[in-house]
């Protein structure tokens, strides 16, 4: 899977005294497989370029291909391009409807036409892949939920559809610390079973362990695309940019005062090693 | 989805017309809906198109918006227009078409009604285009405390509407985006046939419904945790004050009443 965006533009209410450029210009492959993070300010156009990726927005100027197609084509099927894509919302426990959480993850393998049989057993593996208890939670109202459980019902509903893509916009938003890292660690797990991960997220700890490849937006517009390694390589200049780096590269920055080749990690493990080398080195005086 | 949607009709610009005191825009549009009833013959309308268009003028309203805000009228417009040509009557006929006959006071009478009404609403978008919802509001309250010696909830009724109005967007905004989120669950709001498609709203309705009740719980506790108690004793940061270009609107107003009530002396020939 393939999906490109050619010199894609998002103007909001155009010719009104509201009119708003989202994004501009913007151009980027993403091939399977990959880790996506994208990373901005608020109002930088993460959340934007998100919906244009299953066709719940369209270009103002440009277009957005799947496998070569245009996905806002009159003959490509809509429906078929957001199971083939999911996109989970922020705070995406706002859209629970059911009576019951079994209902509600159903909601959208019934969408596809999927036979009863079928959507059972994908509402089974949909909720014990979020990590939740089929047996002790597929009766109860989503309302009666806590919130991160509300959270993970609610990614579980687009799972459900088998997405080959993901797209998560800020999935741990508003969770306390123990949730985000369940939540992150969930996302590591789809991308380790083999579906393409974009991940919209405004805190750098959160990718630069986990992402193949991070996109800062600015703006509306693309400023760095690459592996963390690239992106991080420059942390002075993040910084400059008053873009938030990881931890670890503020970490290496403080170093580098003291040990000016100090190299510049992304990874905990990474900072770690240097780290200890340096110190069992003994060039710690020197 | 939603964002051809906008809140009343509000245009944000600055312009004398919108720096207007609302209570003294209120009663304009009062006066001159009175005005636009006191016209006697259609040689009046006159005057009401040049007093809208010096409005127009002034408040730096792109034309076509004005006219665009009879759009949703035009059905009415067009039955008001045919219903007195043909059903009013009189002596001089001008045209026999077999089954109908039309005639001078039939023709003259449709395009009083239809100037009136297509003046009514231009006027009161004079108001609403001008005037931004909660200033609107404020001004109504304002005018509307007299009636408190009869026990009238003025400021309770104006808090409900400014908190409806300030909500509107947020709702759309939120209504929004739930349908975003069912859409990429393969939800469908656009097709299928009616009972479908009401039944189609059902995962839009839930969750909005669930926000809003939430939201106005959370509203409440912000309010009581700030000591909100109803109006009585409150003072208010934006105190309305009349100035001297409420003073000259009044004039004008005035002057445009007189004007009307005075035509038939005015001009000798009679339509």
């Amino acid at each position: 899977m393939r999906l490109a965006f050619e010199h894609v533009t998002h103007t909001y209410q155009a010719g009104s005294p509201f009119q708003a450029t989202a994004i501009k210009d913007i151009s980027l492959t993403i091939n399977s497989g990959e880790f996506v993070a994208l990373i901005g300010h608020t109002g930088s156009g993460k959340s934007t370029l998100a919906q244009h990726m299953n066709a719940l927005l369209t270009p103002t100027e440009g277009r957005v291909t799947l496998d070569g197609r245009n996905i806002n084509e009159k003959g490509v099927s809509k429906r078929d391009v957001r199971q083939r894509i999911g996109l989970v919302f922020q705070y995406a426990e706002t859209q629970l409807f059911e009576e019951t959480v079994a209902k509600d993850v159903a909601f959208g393998p019934k969408n596809l036409g999927l036979s009863q049989e079928e959507i059972d057993t994908r509402v089974r593996e949909a909720l014990e892949r979020v990590g939740l208890a089929y047996s002790e939670i597929a009766e109860r109202s989503p309302f009666e939920l806590s919130g991160g459980q509300m959270r993970r019902v609610a990614i579980a509903g687009v799972i459900a559809m088998r997405p080959e893509m993901l797209v998560l916009d800020e999935p741990a938003a508003g969770l306390d610390p123990l949730g985000r890292q369940e939540i992150m660690r969930m996302v590591q797990g789809f991308h380790r079973a083999g579906t393409t991960v974009v991940m919209v997220s405004h805190s750098m700890d959160d990718v630069a362990e986990t992402a193949s490849r991070i996109i800062v937006m600015d703006q509306g517009q693309l400023t760095l695309d690459g592996t963390p390694e690239a992106v991080f390589a420059d942390a002075e200049r993040l910084v400059a940019l008053d873009l938030d780096v990881p931890q670890t590269c503020r970490l290496s920055l403080a170093l580098r005062r003291r040990w000016p080749d100090f190299p510049m990690c992304v990874r905990m493990d990474e900072a770690y090693e240097a780290l200890l080398a340096r110190l069992k080195g003994g060039k710690a005086h020197a | 989805m939603l964002e051809n949607i906008t809140l009343g009709q509000y245009y944000p610009i600055k312009s004398p017309v919108h720096a207007l005191d609302p209570r003294v825009k209120i009663l304009l549009l009062i006066a001159y809906i009175t005005g636009v009833f006191l016209v006697p013959d259609l040689t009046g309308f006159i005057i009401v198109l040049l007093y809208l268009a010096l409005a127009c003028r002034l408040s730096r309203l792109p034309f076509r918006l004005l006219v665009k805000s009879l759009k949703p009228l035009r059905m009415i417009l067009i039955f008001t227009f045919i219903l007195n040509l043909f059903f009013t009557g009189g002596e001089t006929p001008l045209l026999n078409l077999g089954f109908a006959t039309l005639t001078k006071e039939g023709l003259l009478n449709a395009l009083r009604y239809s100037l009136r009404l297509v003046f009514l609403v231009l006027g009161s978008s004079m108001l609403t285009l001008t005037t931004a919802p909660v200033v609107l509001t404020d001004g109504l309250e304002r005018l509307l405390s007299p009636l408190k010696v009869i026990h009238f909830p003025a400021h309770e009724m104006a808090m409900m509407m400014t908190i409806a109005l300030r909500f509107i967007p947020t709702l759309l905004e939120e209504a929004d985006k739930i349908m975003k989120a069912q859409s990429a669950r393969g939800a469908d709001f656009e097709s299928g046939k009616l009972f479908e498609r009401a039944k189609a709203m059902v995962p839009l309705l839930v969750p909005l419904f669930v926000s809003a009740f939430r939201r106005a719980g959370d509203l409440a506790m912000a309010m009581e945790a700030r000591c909100y108690h109803g109006g009585e004793g409150r003072t208010r940061l934006n105190v309305l004050k009349v100035e001297r270009r409420d003073w000259i609107a009044i004039l004008i107003t005035a002057l445009f009443i007189a004007l009307i009530v005075l035509e038939p002396r005015i001009v000798p020939w009679h339509v």
